[in-house]
């Protein structure tokens, strides 16, 4: 291990900016709290020199705290949106043990990370029509019949290209989902009024079902379990508005529609 | 009763690999993802049956867990591509929303059965992957400790 050493500090610091650029990447990806603080300690601990490695992660920021040479070097990014891409996870988590086994100069290591923030291993267009069949498919799971799984399909064709259409920067994730919610039990309750659905209920879970912040919320008690307090809560208020949100547009849409069909 | 499964065990195949690949999973795991998820969701639909609520879904959680890292250990990647996509049929995204849409209603009492069916059932899934998370390590671990005296 005595060829890994630290040569000086501007090496330093660049390793400390991968890091956290390592970091941030899987986060923004869908990386768990402990795999990403996992990650930064492996890379940081693997070159010698670098003294009282702190590494805190949650699912909004990352912090990194390092000595070298008694000149203490820090780091803060913000992470501000989350996806799930586990393909470039697990490219990212394998690029840490090379990069910890292997003598890599950091520079090589940056462009290598630039490759796999690069790549996309299937287009949009694709990734939606899958979103729209295994939800159709899974509302048939669910005991809803053939018309019901139809309706879905659509509605969420439709919402996913909506969506992406009027996609801009200053749109969060609560009007995102408030927005893919109205839109979607919009067009199944369109459908239920010419009377080709049989299970609205089934139909508009089957729409919203990747909306749902189901998985955000476990990984939220995970959290808790592992002992990452703040990170849960993080994810817990997160997953309870984005309930919130998909609550209203479907709320607002299906009372609307009940007084419409009793005003008739 | 025979064919219901067997077509539960076909949809949840197609179902699992769709959100797999919607969650961008490598093409090479896609099928050991559809499997994961499928054994979750057998698990959840055979307790179902017997009226055992709770314990479907730990149960479920747990056979996911357990053979998404016995697929992690195989591939050598993160266990997560092959819980994730497992474990969005179970979750309760479903009583979350509910629970949001009872209070819009204004049925509070149906909100809050809804909100703590919700924590509940998160808590018996992330339980359980704990609990396979933690029995695949025990287990790979006593293997590392068998091997060292060897050398």
């Amino acid at each position: 291990m005595e060829d890994f050493r630290i040569k000086d500090e501007i090496e330093a610091h660049a390793l400390v900016k991968l890091a956290t650029r390592l970091g941030t990447c899987m986060l923004i990806n869908g990386a768990e709290i402990y795999r990403v603080e996992d990650t930064m300690l492996r890379l940081l601990s693997s070159r010698k020199g670098l003294e009282e490695i702190e590494v805190v992660a949650t699912y909004s920021s990352i912090m990194v705290s390092s000595e070298f040479k008694g000149q203490t070097i820090t780091k803060i990014r913000k992470v501000k949106e989350r996806t799930f891409n586990l393909d470039k996870i697990s490219k990212l988590n394998n690029f840490s043990r090379e990069f910890a086994q292997s003598p890599m100069t950091i520079f090589k290591a940056n462009s290598e990370l630039d490759l796999i923030a690069a790549c996309l291993p299937y287009k949009t267009h694709k990734r939606m029509l899958s979103a729209s069949l295994g939800s159709s498919v899974f509302v048939l799971a669910m005991n809803g019949d053939i018309k019901d799984s139809f309706v879905t399909f659509v509605a969420l064709t439709f919402g996913q290209i909506f969506l992406e259409k009027t996609r801009h920067s200053n749109r969060k994730y609560f009007m995102e989902t408030l927005i893919g919610a109205v839109v979607m039990s919009l067009i199944c309750v369109i459908f239920h009024s010419f009377g080709m659905v049989t299970h609205l209920d089934l139909a508009i879970v089957g729409a919203i079902i990747l909306l749902f912040p189901g998985v955000v919320l476990t990984n939220a008690v995970r959290d808790f379990v592992n002992a990452d307090m703040v990170s849960g809560l993080i994810g817990l208020i997160q997953a309870i508005f984005t309930a919130a949100a998909i609550g209203t547009g479907v709320g607002i849409v299906v009372k609307l529609y009940t007084v419409w069909r009793l005003s008739c | 009763m025979l064919i219901k499964y067997i077509s539960q065990i076909v949809l949840s195949l197609i179902a699992v690999s769709c959100f797999a690949f919607y969650f961008n999973v490598p093409k090479k795991v896609l099928p050991s993802c559809a499997i994961s998820g499928t054994i979750g969701w057998i698990f959840y639909t055979i307790f179902m049956d017997l009226n055992l609520y709770y314990l479907g879904f730990l149960l479920g959680a747990f056979g996911i867990g357990l053979v998404g890292g016995f697929y992690a250990r195989k591939y050598k990647m993160p266990t997560t591509v092959f819980v994730l996509a497992g474990i969005v049929p179970i979750v309760p995204g479903m009583n979350l929303y509910l629970t949001m849409y009872n209070v819009i209603m204004g049925d509070y009492s149906q909100a809050f059965r809804e909100a703590l069916k919700a924590s509940l059932i998160a808590g018996c899934i992330s339980v359980g992957i704990s609990l396979a998370v933690y029995v695949i390590e025990t287990i790979s671990s006593n293997k590392v400790k068998k091997k060292i005296p060897l050398k």
